[in-house]
């Protein structure tokens, strides 16, 4: 894929108008109020992969409706004071897999916890957690993009969203992690589930966003014919007649609204030449993203973008700017 | 991509004939040899990546 959206001049202003509910702080606070009533019960149990230098715990907490969410968590096994976390979000399709998949962060010296995708994981890395379909939901196009997608309170990535927020409480309740010293990271979809809990919850302190998925749906589904915005595109070309409440539901899932109301520092990257998750729609979100920013532009990239380049980056930000 | 090669019980037991040339054995032990007639000069040199379990090190041989 050759460059096909704006050029990075026009991409680092563009700052569209966002599309918003105006209950949109009320939609959130409503579902994550109506999460909270439900106990978290985390739990960690030590599982051995006979890894040495850290310790690896199968992590079960109570996510959105109550329903149990799966994760790994992965400590150092040497350390003094507790550990600043590093929650991961997986990208599209994906799941868990195994700790043995993930040690980048712990190798850095940081506790890291993996959160499941509820439903995914099986499409290229094993997941565990099922997600179940509340009552008044709708037929979707294959994938889960458009599950539940006629009410902003059926939409999967309701239930996804209000996972993440509490994949972090989990997280802080570990005696091991230092509730205060949260960083958030994921690319494509986990990038966007990203964006949406460094809006959601004030004490994140970074936010790693690459390449994120979920962002400026009206322009992706317009300009880019390449899946996984497609499954929009191809829901409205066959349901006519829902276009608009497609499109309104999607704004209570914005990452550009999200973005709006990030307070935390964060560090994007975007590939120039991505055609899954277009520049512009980044830009979208990094423009309007609240908190102090960076972003690392990959020119010659599709939606692999910075690759283990962006990771080094990461670890470099985070020695230099954190812990 | 379904099964399309042999069944699991003939894999376990499928032992062709080798293939193999006279002087195989003289062929590597005479590249090996004409190698090492160059002095190995590995370098290890430390580079930091922030990873603070573990130490990396650029290899140049």
């Amino acid at each position: 894929m050759a460059l096909f959206d704006m050029s990075l001049d026009q991409l680092q202003h563009y700052r569209p108008d966002r599309n918003e509910p105006e209950d949109f702080d009320a939609f959130w606070q409503h579902t994550l109020t109506a999460c909270r009533q439900f106990p978290l019960n985390a739990t960690f149990e030590p599982i051995d992969f006979h890894l040495r230098l850290v310790e690896t715990f199968d992590v079960t907490f109570n996510g959105y409706g109550g329903q149990s969410i799966k994760g790994w968590l992965t400590l150092p096994r040497q350390h003094s004071a507790p550990l600043p976390c590093v929650v991961e979000y997986i990208g599209y399709g994906g799941g868990r897999g195994f700790p043995t998949d993930r040690l980048l962060w712990s190798s850095a010296g940081y506790a890291h916890l993996v959160m499941d995708t509820r439903g995914q994981g099986s499409t290229w890395s094993k997941g565990d957690t099922p997600d179940y379909e509340p009552d008044g939901s709708n037929p979707q196009h294959p994938g889960f993009l458009t599950r539940g997608i006629l009410d902003p309170l059926t939409y999967y990535y309701r239930r996804v969203f209000t996972d993440a927020v509490r994949a972090v409480e989990a997280a802080q309740t570990h005696p091991d992690i230092n509730e205060q010293q949260i960083i958030i990271s994921g690319g494509s979809q986990g990038g966007g589930i990203a964006l949406a809990v460094s809006a959601l919850m004030p004490e994140i302190q970074v936010a790693f966003i690459d390449v994120p998925f979920l962002c400026h749906y009206r322009r992706a589904t317009e300009i880019t014919d390449a899946m996984p915005y497609a499954e929009i595109s191809r829901y409205c070309m066959v349901h006519r007649d829902k276009i608009d409440t497609v499109f309104n539901t999607l704004r209570y899932f914005d990452g550009v609204n999200f973005a709006t109301r990030a307070r935390c520092q964060a560090l994007f990257s975007v590939g120039l030449m991505d055609d899954v998750c277009p520049p512009s729609t980044v830009f979208a979100a990094y423009n309007h993203f609240g908190g102090p920013k960076d972003i690392r532009v990959w020119r010659y990239n599709n939606h692999e973008g910075g690759g283990s380049y962006q990771d080094i980056e990461k670890l470099a930000f985070l020695s230099n700017n954190h812990t | 991509m379904a099964l399309f090669d042999m069944s699991l019980d003939q894999l376990q037991h499928y032992r062709p004939d080798r293939n193999e040339p006279e002087d195989f054995d003289a062929f590597w032990q005479h590249t090996l040899t004409a190698c090492r007639q160059f002095p190995l000069n590995a370098t290890f040199e430390p580079i930091d990546f922030h990873l603070r379990l573990v130490e990396t090190f650029m290899v140049v041989i």
